[in-house]
């Protein structure tokens, strides 16, 4: 994949995103629980993949290829439902705002570590000058809309 | 009883709630390069996104099972409207495309962009109130926010893009 045609998949992402947090938000209002709105939001994305492959639209790849690769290849759906929970525990005590913009920082820190060390397999990247500013562009957006002005939704 | 208020029973300290919001972020990008090895290792992007929403439905079914995370008002999915399970859909294309770009990007930009995007698209549906939310002006920090979010993204960017 070239970088344009990643940065434009990455940008469908956020937008995707943002979409499913706004159905999962007004979700949430019918059903009281911010978690049961994530486990049916994770269940139908199960289901309509599962779909796909029970058509026959994707076939299963060969599974021995998984076989000598580290167990914590396979965890990342339960980290990422265990990174929205954690979102949810703090957002009843700090408030909306205050918890995107820990959450944010969280985000762009392990994103820059994860790079800069080369964990969990990846290439390793500088975390030069550019870097930098441009991660602190983003914070300084996310402090602006989030902690002078009342916040409307939830991240996660 | 409102899950949100059975929740914050769990954290009443600041800090606890501070380290919790702190850990969340910390294990998004975590999440999302595990699905892109999962997804190179398998070379199936959709098996890894299979994967992935069911082991995080399994993992939130687990947490509601404790009930100590709040109750749930399963009647009320007769009252909400069909579009809320739309979300399901873009959930799983969220998850589809962090998965499929993260190893030609690397994870700062990636996530870089997921973030901006995301903000951004959210400026767009509060300014029209779309899918149910109370609608707020584009207002003039919002614009100098997308600005940031513009300038921060190009400066990630450049450098890949150049190279």
């Amino acid at each position: 994949m070239t970088i344009p045609w990643a940065i434009l998949g990455a940008m469908l992402g956020g937008v995707s995103f943002a979409v499913s947090i706004s159905a999962n938000h007004r979700l949430r209002q019918f059903i009281v629980s911010p978690l049961a709105a994530n486990l049916i939001n994770f269940t139908g994305g199960f289901l309509l993949l599962l779909t796909l492959f029970l058509v026959g639209i994707s076939r299963l790849p060969e599974l021995h290829l998984l076989s000598n690769q580290p167990g914590w290849i396979f965890l990342g759906g339960a980290i990422g439902s265990m990174s929205a929970t954690f979102g949810l525990i703090a957002i009843p005590r700090l408030g909306l705002a205050i918890s995107l913009v820990v959450s944010t920082l969280g985000q762009l820190i392990m994103s820059m570590l994860i790079d800069w060390a080369g964990l969990f397999g990846v290439t390793h990247q500088p975390v030069h000058l550019f870097r930098i500013l441009g991660v602190l562009c983003l914070l300084a957006a996310v402090l602006l809309t989030q902690v002078v002005e009342r916040p409307t939704r939830q991240q996660h | 009883m409102n899950g949100l208020n059975q929740t914050e029973a769990l954290v009443d300290s600041h800090m606890i709630a501070i380290l919790c919001a702190f850990f969340g972020g910390v294990l998004f990008p975590i999440a999302s390069v595990l699905n892109g090895q999962f997804a190179a290792v398998t070379q199936s992007v959709l098996f890894s996104a299979l994967v992935a929403e069911l082991s995080g439905s399994l993992v939130l079914a687990g947490l509601l099972a404790t009930g100590r995370l709040g109750g749930v008002a399963w009647d009320g999915l007769k009252r909400a409207p069909r579009w809320c399970l739309a979300g399901c859909f873009f959930g799983m294309f969220f998850v589809l495309c962090g998965t499929s770009v993260i190893a030609t990007l690397g994870t700062t930009l990636t996530i870089a962009i997921l973030l901006g995007s995301q903000i951004l698209m959210g400026f767009g549906i509060d300014s029209f109130g779309w899918f149910g939310c109370d609608r707020t002006p584009f207002n003039r920090r919002r614009q100098v926010a997308s600005l940031l979010i513009l300038v921060g993204l190009t400066l990630l960017a450049a450098p890949a893009l150049i190279t």
